[in-house]
């Protein structure tokens, strides 16, 4: 009999939540997926059912609650107060209990390739990875997918296949699909940080909109939770698929709680240098600094790769081939 | 009702546009209300043929079609009672034109209120029903419910700033109601029709709205009484005086209690709080306005009256408005803040004794309730504060509710004034319109021969909301309330 004894304590503030929904909006995972399902409203409606057993525990029901980044955005914006992430938290140390398998925005170690460094118990700022057995796991009560682990990983054992918030195919799927889609135009992808450019976001879009119907806005935007927490191949593969640029937009370093903005702009530096080497412009791969509620940052950068990507002479470097 | 064929709703709207597991469909089973249902499956059209394809694929098998935006009705709306296709509008989200020239815009469903208005703020206008959940409400939501918001008084509703749409039938034809132009003189004005509809007789695909300018000056006033009824009169008089006010808002001394014990704002300790704004062009016209308010609300013994033309003012003297609903959230740890009796209408002169009778009723019954709203539209809204986990307090609601409502049309109110029906109201708007219901299931009949979309709502809800669908919250024995 499932007793989810940490979860019943919440069972009053499960009760809270009015389901108004106004944390949507300021959750990353809703907003890569647009499923009302992924939202903190969502996860809440799971797990009161759950306790209430009005819903059976399994992989699918049990995993909504790993696929949480730990942001805290949508306990802030609550109306009702409930304490979304203590209730997350929780609930997976409930659902750990049962020892039914999950999957989540968790990273996940290779033990073929973990060579027990133990560099990434060091960093992971959540206490989140523990050793056993000759290699280091992942606690997925305690991971928040900050990404810090996989940065350190020296013999790149540690995956995030949903760091971004969305799967990494799918993400690969609508690149392909945008490059097919603008054949004859200068192709941006843009990688942003949800938390700096929300505001920016929201205007860049609209400016898109009167200018141009959304699907034939010149560049592919993909929102990610922390511009730290993607992976340098990301933006090799939109290249290889035919991107002629990739935009990593970040916070400012002093606004970043988790040194994303640093972790980014290294990884984009390392990545610009290999271009270097490999004899392409590493100027098709850029970062961008845009502070929280500057609403012209995100757009000003877009349209000034743009207008690079665009400008005579380039027409070389941009068909390069990775 | 069938159970649709899952791969066949994959081919028209995509793999990647359809979920049906338990998780998704227990979460789309629920809104911002008091119940929960569970659907069959759950698509998100990205294209108009492809809601043509579900809805005739839908007809032809007599499946349940249920649209729905972001799920924040508060009646039980988009809750899937006899299971069915949730339609997730949300997929359709562009604005597809802003013409300027014309003074109109057209947009998908799925568009969010807030993202409309800040497409539109850069060319000085706005759209204004706005109701308090613009960050998350859909157009096609709003259509839906015929929703409005705080400024409603002077912009009204849905219904006045929709020009035209167009719909998908129940048999999967596309066809476009009213017009682009802010006349239109013939025929039956369908578009009107759908407006407050919930989804019982067509899938909204596009609307064609008209925006009014933004304002260049705002300001705004408050006015503490220590009786009701002098907010009331006030209330009244105001409306009565031809002033036009952009916001008139009623907090009773519930809600005020609420506010200070949750978030300790320091509101007065009086029986009732009136907000009151003007906006316009042209500073002395809306000096004329507030001065007029402000003379009124003194005239009934408004005391620590204050205006101000500062936003940060405006922002501080909003605060209590604003934090309400929250703060109702919060008012007792073990209480919850339902979603019951949550909006009515009466004339303006009736406020002051409707707000008196949701307090007697509640004290009666031994819940509690709050009575505020917009009052300068003849809105208002109440939440009942009560102990979910006793089914004792459910009977309460449930009388309560019930006398409620029997007050409202006792002095020529309506059951909704912007949340619209959808399942807990039910019985009260069957009450009102009993003559309507029949001339009413003709219409839906006309539109929807087999009754595939939304059944279970308006007037084909239960007569008991109680047992309409199944409640979300648990008793203390571990049973359904």
């Amino acid at each position: 009999m499932l007793e989810f004894k940490r979860l019943k304590a919440w069972e009053i503030a499960l009760n809270s939540c009015i389901r108004c929904g106004y944390c949507y909006e300021h959750c990353p995972i809703y907003r890569a997926t647009g499923w009302e399902s992924d939202a903190p409203r969502g996860k809440l409606i799971i797990l009161h059912g759950l306790l209430h057993r009005r819903i059976g525990l399994t992989t699918d029901t049990g995993s909504k609650v790993f696929q949480c980044l730990g942001c805290g955005q949508c306990e802030k914006a609550c109306s009702s107060g409930v304490p979304l992430l203590d209730i997350f938290q929780d609930a997976r140390a409930d659902i750990m209990d049962t020892g039914i398998e999950v999957k989540g925005t968790l990273a996940e170690t290779d033990p073929q390739k973990c060579v027990a460094c133990l560099n990434c118990l060091r960093v992971c700022p959540h206490e989140a990875r523990y050793f056993q057995d000759g290699i280091v796991l992942t606690d997925p009560v305690k991971c928040r997918g900050c990404g810090s682990c996989v940065d350190t990983c020296s013999a790149g054992a540690i995956k995030f296949e949903t760091a971004l918030a969305a799967d990494r195919g799918l993400i690969e799927d609508q690149i392909r699909e945008f490059v097919e889609n603008h054949k004859n135009d200068k192709k941006l992808v843009v990688f942003s940080c949800n938390w700096s450019t929300y505001p920016g976001l929201q205007h860049a879009r609209f400016s898109a909109q009167e200018n141009a119907e959304k699907e034939r806005e010149p560049y592919k935007l993909f929102v990610t939770a922390c511009a730290g927490r993607l992976p340098m191949e990301l933006p090799l593969k939109a290249l290889e698929l035919g991107a002629h640029g990739v935009l990593v937009v970040h916070c400012p370093s002093d606004q970043c709680d988790h040194e994303g903005a640093d972790r980014a702009k290294a990884r984009i530096t390392r990545l610009r240098n290999f271009l270097s080497q490999a004899g392409m412009d590493p100027e098709r791969v850029r970062t961008a600094e845009a502070p929280r509620l500057d609403t012209k940052a995100f757009s000003s950068a877009v349209s000034d790769f743009l207008r690079y990507l665009g400008s005579p002479g380039k027409k070389a470097a941009t068909g390069d081939s990775v | 009702m069938n159970p649709p064929d899952i791969l066949e709703l994959k081919k028209i709207v995509g793999e990647e546009n359809l979920r049906d597991s338990k998780a998704d469909l227990y979460v789309y089973g629920a809104d911002a209300s008091v119940y929960e249902g569970k659907a069959f499956v759950v698509v998100k059209p990205r294209t108009i043929p492809a809601v043509q394809e579900l809805m005739a694929y839908a007809d032809k098998n007599s499946i349940p079609v249920i649209p729905r935006g972001s799920g924040s009705g508060m009646c039980g709306q988009t809750v899937p009672v006899k299971g069915g296709i949730v339609l997730d509008m949300k997929g359709l989200n562009r604005i597809l034109e802003v013409n300027v020239n014309d003074a109109y815009c057209r947009v998908e469903p799925g568009v969010v209120d807030d993202d409309l208005n800040r497409a539109l703020s850069p060319h000085g206008f706005f759209y204004p029903p706005t109701p308090a959940s613009s960050r998350i409400a859909t157009i096609g939501g709003e259509i839906g419910n015929n929703a409005s918001g705080t400024r409603s008084v002077k912009y009204g509703a849905a219904r006045d700033s929709v020009l035209g749409m167009k719909v998908v039938l129940a048999n999967g034809d596309c066809v476009n109601l009213g017009s682009r132009t802010r006349v239109a003189s013939s025929g039956y004005p369908l578009e009107r029709l759908m407006i407050g509809s919930e989804g019982t007789l067509a899938v909204i695909v596009e609307a064609t709205l008209k925006f009014v300018p933004l304002p260049k000056f705002r300001c705004m006033g408050i006015a503490n009484f220590n009786k009701l009824e002098q907010a009331g009169d006030a209330i009244s008089e105001i409306i009565a005086s031809g002033c036009s006010p952009s916001m008139l808002e009623l907090i009773d001394k519930v809600a005020i209690t609420a506010v200070n014990q949750s978030m300790n704002l320091g509101l007065p300790d009086v029986e009732a709080i009136l907000l009151f704004e003007a906006d316009g062009m042209v500073m002395e016209a809306v000096d004329f306005e507030i001065e007029k308010a402000r003379e009124i609300c003194a005239a009934h013994q408004g005391s620590g009256i204050e205006v101000s033309y500062d936003a940060k003012e405006r922002e501080r003297i909003f605060a209590g408005r604003k934090k309400l609903f929250p703060a109702l959230s919060r008012y007792r740890e073990y209480l919850a803040s339902t979603s019951l009796a949550d909006d009515m209408a009466v004339p303006f002169s009736r406020m002051a004794d409707t707000a008196r009778k949701i307090h007697e009723t509640a004290d009666k019954h031994g819940i509690i309730m709050t009575a505020y709203g917009h009052c300068g539209a003849g809105c208002m809204h109440t939440k009942i504060l009560m102990d979910t986990t006793k089914g004792a307090q459910w009977e309460a609601a449930r009388e309560a509710i019930a006398e409620i409502y029997e007050h409202v049309r006792s002095v020529d109110g309506t059951t909704s004034a912007e949340h619209g029906i959808g399942m807990s109201k039910a019985p009260a708007f069957k009450q009102e319109k009993h003559d309507l219901l029949d001339l009413m299931r003709s219409v839906k009949k006309a539109f929807d021969p087999k009754g595939i979309l939304n059944p279970g709502k308006l007037m084909d809800a239960p007569d008991d909301w109680m047992s309409a669908a199944r409640l979300r919250y648990v008793t203390q024995e571990g049973k359904d309330a």
